[in-house]
């Protein structure tokens, strides 16, 4: 069954980017529609279709709009969350690349419902030909009326600003992100105040990843009631999965919701590259999962969670038997000590305590004691940070630990396995 | 010795920080602008920004060594920016490091004594599908194999 | 306000204060770095981690950025928030150089106090240490920079950001290779570069003049004002065997907060270096008894409407108090004045203030005049044999007026602290005290009257307070009305003859002063600075 493809509708056609190709297949056609609702009703009209922050943290979309203060006397603002760098995550790199009006179009539409007049779209350094392309169609979109002042006539004006990050992960973090935006170092502030509240420049701010908000259109078009339709009761609506690692066919897809993984992975994959060994689900910060844990599961929030596991990014790493889990945490561990932004002690201090570990590990250095010890630093990371960048070190390295410990022992000191310290 | 933006480079700049309402937040933009004036940061570009923006050249030292993409050293003619992350592991990224250290004889961070190349290990590129992957400047290149990288170098060369 | 309990203690505090704040004004110890009263909150360093009962369980989380809110229940010493303190110490001490030993910060160093507390674990980083580097950075004039000893805690450069707004420091990098450091040619230098070794809670800013000087355990420490200006930020002198080693600025959050400007600071030294120690009378060096009688004898075969008296904003209240009662009942109170032709310093609207002297606003309170042109006039005329003058220097402010004024006076009688040109022009030289040396009160600008008190005893007896000088001169000469046991007791007797006084005695002087009904002669502190909302429900 062909599900109606909203994200990547147009990936393929030629000059899709560009306005004319984007008009001419039914581009900003849910502009009629939106300015006839209320920006009230269009926050509930997404809050009942179900849709779900895309970037990694699954919060309701309509209900984050509903939350901005309206008449605070401050300016509200739209933030688009385009710094995609989840080890494991490709998909806003070809909408960006592909069809930048659907996210122009979506930000209207985000932007009407939240009474906000400037859209900032942070989008990550090194997707400079993303770059470029957004501004082109910004400009575009400027000189046929669908920004600036008066949209279509609708008496709204909007501006929107593509604002160009530098390389560092930890702007992928939504007040890490403001904070950049302002032109400081990417650094996370603590929560309360939450940005709906006290964002950018110290006003309300919505922050959402790029396909969140290129969801909407469809949404405003079609009604709540069609998206919900698609996925699942409680995932409801299409996003892009990717795959990665040992299949035979990598890429990305554009699907409802629900689907099995394993049918996922061998319809879509065309099946794994040898034996299943392990599966990162939806990028590097979601718990590891083993081949038996997949059997059963399936491409959603809630599957994804009763398995101890997150949906995150909905890109899955898949690998195999010739995969050493160990060596796998160790590059792990390396990226999170290289970005972690360094502003609070426990993560700073642990993640690089974690990877200086893990090199005694792999180097055959390690006895047990330095197992328990990485999972012991992990607790001591974790929940007790100012943003959750320690948790998603601390999970990857608790469930590697624990799910694939003979990875580990097989590196430690004459093959000692774990024993518990009844020595006093 | 003392680096200064042209002045139809300060008169962009003003149109960027027009954007936003405090002109600090227009600080990245006004690196990137000196990246692209000076070739890279130095700290005679630093104190140009600093004076432009208006704050303290410590202030923008702070951000310019936050980001990895800000050159805090002369970078070559041709920036190799190798991802080592975990889907370009899985893919062969070591072979590809390997390759580009014995071809050009570098080690990350180095820059080769003709100015034309210089490499750096970064993190996931949103490549995982095409793995493995290198930037070089602003350009992807993917599917990486060692033979592939080596031609890429020698094209590269040959610009 | 808000009713709260933490650890089982109830209290009440402010709406707004934060649960840091709230614990440690009610002593409840909760050790924290990053956390300053008078900068921005940061909540980095994580170690002051408590638990909030609500109604989903306990949430672990810090204790400055939560406000209080009516009913909360706070743990700061339970299982769970006491294993999240060690664990912040462990990691802040992983790869902290175990400098201590020569270290200047030791013993008063947060590091070392917490793991005292919290920490008494055994070491367990057996991975190879990360080493930060630069030991010994000279980063300003006063400051020495050691970047492997900073726990990242940003008091430094939040301070910088907001007092003095130079924002010279900051930290580059990210992640564990983040470092603490100055932009290359763009030094520490501002105004108020000490307040930045304050507050760093480890050894890693620290003072160039304090370096390897003396360990802070030895150190006394007594309340003080400082001297240097009308603001009289409080300090403490820090001491030991009779050397002063440093000035640290006092918590009052109504004045100076915790800063003091660096000329404030630095002065220390200026007071124990190029001072009287002798009575000279003439040519000859004389006891302290004889200097008076001989004085007496002098003073004894004058008119009392030829000797003219020379007061001082520079002195305290009691001097000049005592003073102007000596002239009431001894001399003509109508030749008394405080002219002081110190160049005015430059304001800045921080802390200091062009009025270089501390106790302007007390001769306004004691109603002597501090222009003073009138009677200088007169001197010059000849009119008077006599001079007293206390702590004064005209000779060294305006030598050539100076010359005019004083030049047709017989005897010019000095009181003075330091080897200055006055006190070579005397033709009697008293030595006097410092503030250091003696007990006493001011008046700043803004009226706030401040006590300091003594700290050190000079070595020569005969090194007396002015007060008491004056006091001795008086019964030598057989006033009446003298009979004060110390400058407490002075303090205690003007005080029932002056309205706004009355009721006061020297010790119930609040340590961070009084605001009297005085019309205040400078600004408030911090011009323009954003003060930080609802530290104890006030804006401080």
């Amino acid at each position: 069954m062909a599900t109606e493809l909203q994200l990547t509708k147009r990936y393929g056609l030629k000059d899709s980017h560009t306005l004319k190709v984007f008009l001419e297949t039914g581009g900003y056609a849910s502009l009629p529609k939106l300015f006839a609702m209320t920006p009230v009703q269009v926050a509930e009209e997404v809050k009942a279709s179900g849709l779900k922050g895309r970037g990694g943290a699954g919060f309701p979309a309509g209900m984050k709009w509903s939350f901005v203060p309206r008449n605070s006397g401050k300016p509200v603002y739209l933030v688009v969350n385009a710094d995609e760098s989840e080890p494991g995550t490709f998909t806003d790199r070809f909408l960006l690349l592909n069809d930048p009006h659907l996210l122009i179009e979506g930000i209207i539409c985000a932007s009407y419902s939240i009474e906000c007049h400037t859209c900032y779209i942070y989008c990550r350094g090194e997707f400079k030909q993303q770059f470029d392309r957004l501004n082109a169609a910004i400009d575009e979109a400027k000189k046929a009326g669908y920004l600036g002042k008066n949209i279509q006539g609708s008496g709204f004006d909007l501006e929107v600003y593509v604002h160009r990050g530098a390389g560092a992960y930890i702007c992928g973090e939504e007040t890490g992100l403001l904070e950049s935006l302002e032109g400081k170092k990417g650094q996370p502030r603590m929560k309360p105040p939450f940005p709906a509240v006290q964002g950018l420049f110290a006003c309300p701010t919505i922050i959402n990843n790029v396909k969140t908000i290129a969801s909407a259109p469809w949404i405003i078009s079609n009604g709540a009631k069609s998206y919900a339709a698609l996925g699942t009761p409680e995932s409801q609506g299409t996003h892009i999965f990717g795959l990665s690692g040992h299949v035979n066919q990598t890429g990305y897809w554009e699907l409802p919701f629900g689907m099995p993984m394993m049918d996922f992975i061998n319809n879509y994959g065309k099946g794994v590259k040898g034996n299943l060994k392990a599966v990162i689900p939806g990028g590097s910060s979601c718990p590891v999962l083993t081949a038996k844990e997949c059997e059963d599961l399936t491409l959603s929030y809630e599957s994804m969670k009763a398995h101890g596991t997150m949906f995150g990014t909905g890109c899955a790493i898949i690998m195999n038997d010739t995969v050493d889990m160990a060596v796998v945490l160790k590059n792990l561990t390396h990226f999170y000590a290289d970005e972690s932004c360094g502003q609070c002690t426990p993560c700073r201090e642990g993640t690089a305590w974690e990877d200086r570990l893990m090199k005694k590990i792999l180097a055959g250095e390690a006895t047990a004691k330095e197992l328990d010890l990485m999972l012991e630093v992990a607790d001591n990371m974790e929940g007790k940070t100012i943003c959750v960048f320690s948790s998603a070190l601390a999970m990857p390295v608790r469930s590697f630990i624990k799910k694939f410990r003979a990875d580990f022992e097989k590196h430690l000191i004459k093959n000692m396995v774990s024993v518990p310290e009844t020595v006093a | 010795m003392a680096v200064t933006f042209k002045p139809e480079v300060v008169q962009e700049f003003e149109g960027i920080a027009a954007r936003y309402p405090v002109r600090r937040a227009a600080l990245l933009p006004a690196l990137w602008l000196a990246q692209r004036e000076f070739g890279w940061i130095s700290e005679e570009a630093m104190v140009c920004v600093a004076k432009l923006v208006g704050v303290s050249p410590m202030q923008v030292m702070e951000v310019a060594n936050f980001y990895s993409m800000y050159q805090k050293t002369k970078p070559g003619k041709h920036h190799l920016q190798v991802c080592q992350t975990i889907a370009c592991l899985l893919a062969g990224s070591e072979e590809i490091k390997k390759t580009v250290e014995r071809v050009l004889n570098l080690k990350p961070g180095e820059t080769s004594a003709d100015g034309q190349f210089s490499y750096q290990l970064v993190e996931c590129l949103a490549s995982c599908h095409t793995a493995p992957c290198m930037q070089v400047n602003d350009d992807y290149h993917e599917n990486l194999t060692p033979e592939s990288t080596e031609k890429l170098i020698a094209d590269l060369r040959k610009k | 306000m808000a009713k709260i309990t933490i650890d089982g203690k109830l209290m009440e505090v402010p709406d707004g204060t934060n649960v840091l704040e709230a614990a440690l004004s009610n002593n409840v110890p909760l050790e924290h770095f990053c956390y300053q009263r008078y900068l921005p909150v940061a909540g980095n360093c994580r170690t002051c981690m408590i638990e909030i009962e609500g109604p989903k369980g306990n949430m672990l989380t810090v204790g400055c950025n939560t406000k209080v809110a009516e009913g909360m229940v706070v743990h700061t010493v339970s299982p769970k928030a006491k294993a999240a303190q060690k664990s912040a110490i462990e990691f802040l001490l992983l790869d902290h150089p175990l400098d201590c030993p020569v270290c200047d910060k030791a013993g008063e160093c947060k590091l070392q106090n917490q793991y005292m507390e919290y920490g008494l674990y055994d070491a367990r980083r057996d991975v190879p240490r990360y080493f930060k580097g630069g030991k010994a950075e000279d980063i300003g004039k006063h400051i020495m920079l050691d970047q492997e000893r900073c726990v990242l805690c940003t008091r430094c450069i939040r301070f910088v950001d907001e007092v003095p707004k130079t924002s010279e420091l900051g930290i580059v990098n990210r992640g564990h290779e983040s470092t603490i450091s100055i932009f290359p040619g763009v030094r520490l230098d501002n105004d108020y570069s000490g307040n930045v070794t304050d507050i760093c809670p480890v050894g890693a800013l620290t003072l160039k003049e304090f370096r390897f000087k003396q360990r802070v355990w030895f150190l006394k420490k007594t309340e003080s004002i400082c001297h240097g200006c009308a603001r009289g930020c409080n300090m403490t002198v820090e001491y030991n065997k009779g050397r002063i080693y440093r000035f640290m600025p006092r918590d009052n959050s109504e004045l100076n907060k915790t800063w003091m400007c660096d000329e404030g600071r630095f002065s220390f030294d200026h007071y124990q270096t190029n001072r009287v120690t002798e009575v000279r009378l003439g040519h000859e060096t004389k006891t302290l008894v004889q200097g008076i009688d001989q004085l007496a004898k002098l003073l004894e075969g004058v008119k009392p409407e030829e000797v003219a008296g020379i007061a001082s904003p520079a002195g305290a209240l009691e001097d000049n108090y005592l003073m102007k009662k000596l002239f009431e009942k001894r001399f003509n109170v109508k030749n008394l004045a405080a002219p002081f032709w110190g160049k005015p310093g430059e304001s800045d609207n921080i802390l200091k203030l062009g009025d270089k002297t501390p106790n302007r606003q007390g001769l306004k309170l004691l109603g002597i005049d501090t222009e003073g042109e009138d009677l200088l006039a007169r001197i010059e005329k000849g009119a008077f044999k006599v001079v007293l003058m206390m702590h004064n220097n005209p000779f060294g402010q305006d030598e050539a007026r100076a010359e005019k004024v004083y030049g047709k006076v017989n005897a010019l009688i000095v009181l003075s602290v330091h080897q200055t040109k006055v006190a070579e022009k005397g033709s009697m030289l008293f030595p006097v005290r410092t503030f250091i040396e003696k007990n006493g009160t001011f008046v700043n600008a803004t009226s706030r009257l401040q006590r300091f008190r003594q700290a050190v005893e000079p070595e020569n007896q005969d090194v007396i307070e002015a007060s008491m000088w004056i006091i001795r001169l008086a019964k030598s000469l057989k006033v009446t009305g003298f009979d004060y046991e110390d400058t407490q007791s002075v303090f205690n007797a003007m005080a029932q003859e002056i309205e706004c006084l009355k009721g006061m005695t020297f010790n119930s002087i609040p340590s961070t002063g009084v605001v009297l009904p005085l019309a205040p002669a400078g600004p408030e502190p911090f011009v323009g600075i954003k003060a930080q909302p609802n530290v104890l429900g006030r804006k401080v």
